[in-house]
Order: structure tokens, then sequence, then C-alpha cells
């Protein structure tokens, strides 16, 4: 049988592995360590597997497969595991596959602007720019958007007297991540 | 007993203490409505400009910010599908899609009238319980809060919409993610992917949410487009909705009851967070409905027994604080500091030697959680209108904001990357029918668990038998099986029927 959701699929492999990561590395750790770690984990990455498998073999979902809202009714309840594929919700998926990396690409953005300049420019960038470019706003309503957000979170942080990170450029202390 | 309470009331009624629980209720609110500020942010933020006030003053500022945040926190939940605490989460099942339908002014109608009816409820719990508060706080133990802890997460795996199998992987995973770190119990560092300056302290829990919910929906709007609620169509908004939503709620005074009594017996518990209460009262909302299968569609009993909960557990998880010494809640936490700073010593002794600043912090939250719920009434209208706003003028600002939330917390640059990475996965986890709720709460409670459990172990030198022959824990225990059986068993039974 052919796998109806290549994404959910892919997505599901992506946590069984994760999960997989959790219960492999616990074997590393002293016996205290890894009680809860494997005493959550193999549980969870077993009922994972079926979840995952399920988008293969849909069958073997139905006996655990539970839906409590469909219980409720006052028809007979169906399985569950029907409604495990992703529905449209009016945008196709290569639609929302480009609208995803989009708004991925300016979060990336985003980041890398306030490590470099620091949040008070990137701000102004990131609404300024966001607004002109993807949201189809015209550039002078866009630029107002920005300088009155801007300057309304600088008045807010500037009043309860907590500090901006002013980006790497301008000397601020980046912590160290490894 | 009563000239505490008319020192207190005297007190209250002073003209510069109205206006600071005035101010603590106005800051409160605002840092409630923004993602990724905390009402720990705001205590910790109010507690430095108590220094030099008179101790009952400082009280009634601290009252005011406790008072108001939770509603605060509702309000985003109801307008934007973003919690503004954890315990918020369970106000966005049936309070986002009410506003989705164009109802949002009713829908926080609803929600302030049952905040408001809820703290008062649950202080007046809180007086009642005062005398047999001893036993039930020594009553639990490591393996109670154990599996208490279990229990409310099966159970919650058991609320959320949707099904039940991809709910409890969902809960597995955030706990395992609260694991990641150093361990205090066990002194080990684990899965830090051999980062061992920022992962030490493990995920932070302010990001992680920020993230999970707030720059989740980001992505969401993004992708989806248009408004949040429909435009063009004949709507209730304004006062004359909201106020339509306050009168509704009367007519659920079972599930206020019930949400009511959860949250103070939950928040009495110290330790257990107040997101179990949340989902605990949803879920008995739900089981007791004639018609359980419209939850989540948007039904106003739901937001009646989520937030008398939410405002109720005040009083509860108050209560372990003065009686005790034993902060209920993180919030009660800052409290205690207070105390200590204001020269008082907290501990068994403190109701009898300060009743007066108790019934000062009590009749101030009440005062608090009145004007919030108040002052949401009175501008629910203007705030519904947002959610006729097109979504891509939310995108940015919404983004901008939890950025700036992921890093007030502690000014870490590396908690700014978390909150995209962890919303980027809450969308894939949503996009593909994994419910993101037990993430969160699964996150916030994992550690509590493992921490319990391994209390639990060492009061019995090993032996799991304790958590099965403690009358408490067996009973938590059958009702965790009984709810992780009973759909099975009643699917089977509906299933005979021909």
């Amino acid at each position: 049988m052919k796998i109806r959701s290549p994404g959910s699929f892919g997505f599901s492999l992506f946590l069984l592995m994760l999960l997989g990561y959790f219960v492999l590395e616990s074997s590393a750790y002293s016996p205290r360590a890894r009680i809860v770690p494997w005493v959550v984990g193999i549980p969870t990455f077993v009922l994972h597997l079926i979840v995952t498998l399920a988008h293969r073999f849909p069958k073997l979902l139905h006996g655990f497969d539970i839906d409590v809202i469909a219980l409720a009714r006052r028809d007979r309840p169906s399985s569950a595991s029907g409604e495990s594929a992703p529905s449209d919700d009016g945008i196709g998926p290569r639609v929302e596959l480009v609208k995803l990396l989009t708004i991925g690409a300016w979060m990336a953005a985003s980041f890398i602007a306030l490590y470099l300049v620091g949040f008070l420019p990137m701000l102004f960038g990131f609404v300024f720019l966001f607004l002109w470019f993807s949201g189809g706003i015209s550039w002078w309503r866009s630029f107002i958007i920005g300088v009155v957000f801007t300057g309304a979170v600088w008045a807010v942080f500037h009043t309860m007297r907590l500090t901006l990170f002013e980006g790497s450029l301008r000397g601020a202390y980046v912590p160290p991540f490894f | 007993m009563f000239d505490p309470l008319l020192t207190a009331a005297g007190r209250l009624a002073e003209l510069s203490n109205l206006l600071l629980v005035l101010l603590g209720t106005g800051f409160g609110l605002a840092i409630g409505i923004l993602p990724g500020l905390s009402i720990l942010t705001a205590m910790a933020l109010a507690l430095p400009f108590t220094f030099g006030m008179d101790p009952m003053s400082a009280m009634f500022l601290l009252a005011g910010v406790m008072g108001a945040a939770p509603f605060g926190g509702s309000t985003t939940a109801i307008l934007f599908n973003i919690p503004g605490e954890p315990f918020n989460a369970a106000t966005c099942f049936d309070g986002y899609p009410m506003a989705s339908k164009g109802e949002a002014a009713r829908a926080l109608g609803i929600s302030a009238m049952s905040s408001a009816l809820g703290g008062v409820f649950g202080l007046l719990i809180l007086l009642a319980l005062i005398p047999a508060v001893r036993q039930i706080i020594f009553a639990f133990g490591p393996p109670e809060f154990f599996m208490l802890i279990l229990f409310g997460l099966v159970t919650v795996a058991f609320a959320v919409p949707g099904n039940m199998v991809r709910g409890l992987v969902c809960a597995g995973l955030g706990v395992l993610l609260s694991l990641v770190g150093f361990s205090s119990t066990t002194g080990d560092l684990r899965f830090t992917l051999g980062s061992r300056n920022y992962l030490w302290d493990g995920l932070s829990l302010s990001p992680f949410f920020l993230g999970i919910f707030a720059i989740k929906e980001v992505v969401e709007y993004y992708a989806q487009g248009g408004s949040i609620a429909p435009t063009g169509e004949k709507i209730r908004a304004g006062l004359k909705g909201t106020l339509a939503g306050a009168i509704e709620s009367f007519r659920y005074w079972r599930e206020f009851i019930l949400g009511s009594l959860v949250g103070v017996v939950v928040g009495i518990l110290p330790g257990v967070d107040g997101t179990v209460s949340n989902f605990l009262s949803y879920t008995l909302a739900m089981r007791g409905s004639r018609h359980p299968e419209r939850f989540g569609t948007g039904v106003p009993e739901a937001i009646v027994a989520v937030e008398s909960s939410n405002n109720s557990k005040d009083g509860g998880d108050l209560l372990p604080t003065v009686a005790f010494g034993i902060p209920g809640s993180s919030t009660m936490a800052i409290l205690m500091g207070a105390f200590i700073l204001h020269g008082f010593n907290p501990g068994p002794l403190f109701l009898r030697e300060h009743m007066d600043i108790v019934w000062g912090i009590i009749l101030g939250r009440l005062l608090s959680s009145l004007l919030a719920s108040t002052a949401g009434l009175l501008a629910a209208g203007l705030m519904a209108r947002l959610t006729f706003l097109n979504v891509i003028y939310l995108v940015p600002t919404i983004f901008g904001l939890s950025l700036l939330g992921a890093y007030a917390e502690r000014e870490n640059i590396w908690d700014v990357l978390l909150a995209i990475v962890a919303g980027l996965f809450a969308y894939g986890l949503v996009r593909f029918k994994f419910p993101i709720v037990t993430l969160v709460i699964g996150f916030v409670l994992g550690q509590m668990a493992e921490q319990a459990l391994l209390q639990s172990l060492q009061m019995s030198f090993g032996d799991y038998s304790i958590f099965f022959t403690r009358p408490i824990a067996l009973i938590l225990f059958f009702l965790m099986i009984l709810t992780l059986f009973f759909p099975f068993f009643k699917r089977a039974s509906k299933e005979a029927i021909p």
C-alpha cells in the first residue's frame, strides 16, 4: 500500500530518530540517570513506531488509535487512524511548503541580523522589510509601522531598565554555546 | 480572627494602597498579555520596587500583579491561540475557536466573569481549608506526587482533541526534552549534544514555551493568511457581546464549581504546576457534559471550567506558602522572597503571627482579580477587533515580541534561537496532527516527576512497591489506569451495540 502523505511519514521518521537518540544515549548514563529516560522513552518509542508504521500499514493503528471525542458521538465511532493524514486546510501542499520555507528564511535571517547588529535595528528591519516585501504593504506604511513598533519596544525596555542585546559587531557579549 | 481582617481591610481602603493595587493590576495585565513575559517576570520586576515600602503596601502591589496576570494570559489565548502562561493553554481549545467564529468579545466576557468568580471562590475555600491544610499537605509525599503527575499526564493526553496515542507520544517526548542538561538529582549531564555551556541548564521553559505557542502560531498565520476571524459577517462585537458572554457564564455553574474545586485542590499541593489543574478541569467538564463532542469547537462551558480553575488555584497555592513556608508554586516562591525582604520569617508560625499580612494578600488579590476582569470586560470589544486584522500585520509584531520575550528572561541570545527552532518544530507537530499541548505539559512536569520518583526510591531503598502500598498513590494509579483504558472499553461496548 502506498504511503498517502510523504510529508507526514518523513516527519514521523524524524521524530522516531529523535526518540531513538534519547533511548540509546541513555545507555551511557548511570543507572539512576537512565531510569526515567528508559521508563518514559522506550514506551514512547514503541508507540511512535506504531504511529510511523501505520503510514504504510494503517490497520496497525486501528486497535490503538482512540479519538475520545469521536467516542462521545451518538453514532458508531470509527477509528481515528483514518484522520492521521494531514488535511490541506484550503492551501495546496506545494504552496504551503513554499510559504514554510519563506517564513523559515525570514526567521533565520532575523536571527543572524540579531546576532550581528542587535535587537533594535533587527526589529525595525524585520518589520519594515517583511511588511513591504512579503506583506505587500506600501513602503511608507511599512516604514511607519516599523518605527512605531521599534520605538515602543525601546520605550518599554528603557522604562523597565532591561538591556537589549546590541549585536556582536557592536561588542556585545555572546555566551558560548558549546 | 477578625482583628487582622479589619486591619488589612482598613489599610486597603487607604488611597495610596488602592493605587498600588491598581498599579499592580495594570502591570500584571500588561505582562500577562505580552507573550514570553510571564507572571514570574512581572513579580520579579515588581519586587525591587517594594524596597523601602511598608510591608503591607508591598504586599498590595504584589497581590495586584498576582491577581491580574492569569486573565491577561487568557486574553492572548482567546484572541491569538497563544497562551500567556502554560496554565492558559487549555483556554485555547475553545476560546480561540470562538474567536475564529467572530465571537471573541463573548469569549472574553465569559473568561472575565469566570476568572473573577473563580478567584473569589478560591479565596473563600482557602479560608475554609486553613484548619485542615496540615492533613492535606502532609498526606502527599514523593510517591503521591509522582503518581499525581503521571495521572495528570495521562489525563492531558486523554483531554486533547484528536487521538490519544499521539498525545501520549508527545507527552513522553516532552518529558524527555525536560531531562536535557545537568541533573541535580543524579549528577549526570544528559542529552546536551556536547554543549557544556548553553545546555548545561537544559532547555529554558520561557523560550521553549514561546516557540511552541507563539512562533508556531506566527508560522501558521503566514501559511494560512487572511484574518483570525471571518470578515464581512455580522457578529457580536463590542460591549454588548462582552456583557452577553459575562451573563452567559452564570448558566454553567456546575462547570464553574467543578473547575474551581479542581483548581483549589491542585493549587494546595506544593510543587504541582497549575497547568495540571487547567487540563484536569477541562477533562472533567468534558466528561460530565451532555455534548462532549462539542468540546474543542468553541463551547462556553469549557472556558468557564478552565478559567475558574486558573484563578481559584491562586487561592490554593497561597495556603501551603503561608501555613508552612512551602511555596505552592514558583510565584509563591517569589512572594516568600518578598516576605524575607520585609523582615518576615516564612514558616509554620507565619499564619499565627502575621495574619493581617495574609488577609492583605487575600483582599489585594480579590480586588485585583475584580479590577482585571472589569478592565477586560470594558476593553474586550476593542481587543476582539484585533481578530479581524489581516494577519500579515500580526506576523512581524508577534514574532518580534516573542524574540524579546525569549531573550528577556536570561539575556541569552541562544534562547532566541531555541524559541525559533521550537516554533518550527511545533508547526511540524501541529501540521501532522500531534498535540503540542501534551508536549508542553510533559516538559513542565518531567523534571518534577523524575525528582519525585528518585526521592520515592530513596525512601523505600529501591523498592518500587512503595507506589502501590500507600493508599493515595495506589488510588491515583488506578485512576490513571482507568483513564488510559476506559476509552477502549467504551469503544468496545459501543461497537457491540447493533
